[in-house]
């Protein structure tokens, strides 16, 4: 996980965000316990002030539990809800994407072609392996 | 106190250790310098005496260099390399930092007070003379270039120009003294007028230069 | 709970130049707030009123409720200052500076100092004169911290350190951070940095105050926006919270804070746009647009 110090999203979000893909892609899998407050800080080069926030962030989003004195753990629904905030996420991210090609004169018909183009490419590769 | 007086002495220890040779090497030279001469016969004690105390008086003489460039150094040399603004930072208050600066002087003042009453005393029994000439214009010139020194040292930043200023202060009270006599202003001789005027001037200087650290805003 | 660090109305002067111009800024314990502002803005100068350096024309600074400004010495007990190229007494062994250092203040911590010492690998038998930039940067932390002070000053600690001295030098604040929760005050050019360990953002310009916010909010609430025109025209309503902007051609950039949709539906409405879109910037272009609209003005 690379911290963007260029970028408007704020560290706690950032943070957040890395530590939903990691449960997504199965890193962290459910029950297992993240990184303490100070460790996951000084790992990242952060204040551990942000970091605290991003657990915040985590478990009222519920992807993570807090047990006192014992860390803070990856929840049982975890990896399905970090999936779900991928695929939102995912969707917000070619909006975007849309939005810019459309400011950029690309008609939509292109859009719709290379999408497609580029999740058979996806595809193939995954049946490859 | 205690660390800022070791500070402040290792802070001076070189002007320290060459007060010590201005002040003491006229003394020997002018004690062994006599004893070389009629050697091997016994020196004559007047001669000894006399080349002793002469000594101590050019000893007393120099050290009002040793004086201007302690003075000269109090304030401004801590200021050149910055390490006045982080001694300022730690708690101790402008008042302490200052008694350690003048407590320091005074012990220079009392050692070299000490030697020269020590060498005279001593000589005084060694021939059995005793002598009480001449007036302590060099006491009032030490006390002039320590005074106008210091002063200058609150003032100014560079070390160099603040002992300057303080040889400058000493060759000021025998011109602006012959001025006055010439003019007419001042009816006693010399050596009192200088000595009073050397006095008056250093403690004022000194004094001064105190009240103004106080209320100085930068240290 | 009243703040740890407490500016309130500071004016100074230097002759007729006006170097802080009724400043107020409050820091809480725990929080870290990022003094920004281009050189000569007043940040150093706001750093030593605070440790009393240097005396306001007008206004007060309270630490812990208590006034800098007088019977300053049991409050220096409560600050650690670490100033930029760190002035310590260049003749002093690092072990004679740390001794020296350590005499004045009944609350230092020995047990502290001793775990910093060893984690910095400072060589006490050198002469302070004789270290590197990064070590004399570690030593002046040290000591600015072994007396655990409720207020940490850092004036441009960084400034001069290569990229990985200034890495770990970083890294060092941060642990010092995260084991006491002092109130600090970083001031740096280094937006990155800044980034990293402040949780507040304050943006200094010609001695006024132009923002202080968490950096978070900063980061979420300001906006730039990418306004195209349409031909032959130009802009003609700005919204409110305008932070700066730039017209050229039919490109109209706007850097607006409190932004909210509706700003951009009033962009979009009441200026002849063809389209308007939000640009990705992070927190270094933001502080150049702070900066640059102050200088416009």
């Amino acid at each position: 996980m690379r911290i963007r110090t260029d970028s408007q999203i704020p560290i706690f979000e950032q943070i957040a965000d890395g530590v939903r893909g990691l449960i997504a892609s199965g890193v962290h899998k459910s029950g297992e316990g993240l990184p303490s407050l100070r460790a996951f800080a000084k790992k990242l080069g952060v204040n551990p002030n942000t970091v605290q926030r991003a657990y915040e962030l985590l478990e009222r989003e519920g992807f993570i539990v807090t047990r006192r004195g014992l860390g803070v753990f990856v929840s049982e629904r975890g990896k399905a809800d970090a999936i779900l905030k991928a695929e939102s996420g995912f969707q917000s991210e070619i909006r975007t994407s849309i939005e810019k090609a459309a400011a950029s004169s690309v008609s939509v018909s292109t859009m719709r072609r290379l999408f497609r183009e580029e999740s058979e490419r996806l595809l193939a590769k995954s049946k490859q392996v | 106190m205690k660390l800022l007086l070791w500070k402040d002495y290792r802070l001076n220890r070189f002007v320290l250790i060459i007060a010590a040779i201005l002040l003491v090497c006229p003394v020997v030279i002018a004690g062994a310098g006599v004893v070389w001469v009629d050697f091997p016969y016994h020196p004559d004690s007047g001669d000894l005496h006399r080349s002793v105390w002469i000594g101590t008086e050019i000893g007393l003489g120099l050290s009002v260099l040793s004086l201007c460039l302690l003075g000269g150094n109090s304030f401004a040399a801590e200021r050149i390399d910055g390490s006045a603004d982080f001694l300022a930072t730690l708690p101790p208050t402008r008042f302490t930092v200052l008694s350690s600066k003048l407590m320091l002087a005074s012990l220079t003042c009392v050692l070299i007070a000490a030697f020269v009453y020590a060498t005279r005393f001593a000589v005084n029994v060694a021939t059995g003379l005793s002598e009480s000439h001449g007036y302590p214009v060099n006491w009032a010139l030490c006390c002039t270039g320590f005074g106008v020194s210091w002063l200058s040292s609150v003032v100014v930043d560079s070390p160099t120009y603040a002992v300057g200023l303080g040889l400058l202060g000493v060759f000021f009270v025998p011109l602006s003294v012959g001025a006055m006599r010439a003019a007419g202003f001042l009816a006693i001789s010399n050596p009192i007028g200088n000595t009073v005027f050397g006095i008056a001037l250093g403690t004022s200087a000194v004094i001064a230069g105190c009240m103004l650290y106080q209320r100085k805003e930068k240290p | 709970m009243t703040a740890a660090i407490s500016i309130f109305n500071v004016t100074k002067r230097f002759g007729s130049h006006v170097a802080l111009d009724d400043v107020s800024i409050d820091v809480k314990s725990g929080s870290v707030l990022g003094l920004l502002g281009p050189n000569g803005a007043g940040k150093s100068t706001l750093l030593k009123l605070v440790v009393n350096l240097l005396r306001p024309n007008a206004g007060q600074i309270t630490i812990l409720g208590r006034s800098v400004f007088e019977g300053a010495s049991p409050i220096k007990s409560e600050i650690g200052y670490v100033a930029e190229e760190p002035r310590l007494y260049p003749w002093m062994t690092v072990k004679e500076v740390i001794s020296f250092t350590s005499g004045f203040f009944a609350n230092w911590d020995t047990g502290f100092q001793e775990l910093l010492r060893d984690t910095y690998s400072l060589p006490m038998t050198k002469k302070v004169r004789q270290l590197s930039k990064g070590m004399r940067a570690k030593l002046g932390l040290l000591l600015a911290l072994s007396h655990r002070p409720s207020v940490l000053i850092l004036d441009e600690p960084m400034s001069g350190l290569d990229p990985v001295a200034r890495d770990d030098f970083v890294g060092d604040i941060l642990d010092a951070i995260a084991l006491q929760c002092p109130a600090v005050i970083l001031s740096s050019h280094l937006l990155a940095d800044v980034q990293r360990i402040a949780t507040e953002i304050a943006i200094l310009c010609n001695g006024r105050l132009l923002a202080k916010q968490p950096i978070d909010k900063l980061l979420q609430t300001t906006r730039r926006i990418r306004v195209i025109l349409e031909d032959g025209r130009l802009p003609t309503t700005r919204p409110g919270g305008l932070i700066w902007e730039c017209l050229d051609r039919r490109e109209w950039l706007v850097t607006i804070g409190e932004f909210t949709n509706q700003k951009l539906d009033e962009l979009k409405n009441c200026n002849h746009a063809s389209s308007v879109e939000i640009l990705e910037v992070g927190l270094e272009d933001l502080y150049k647009d702070f900066i640059r609209g102050a200088q416009f003005e």
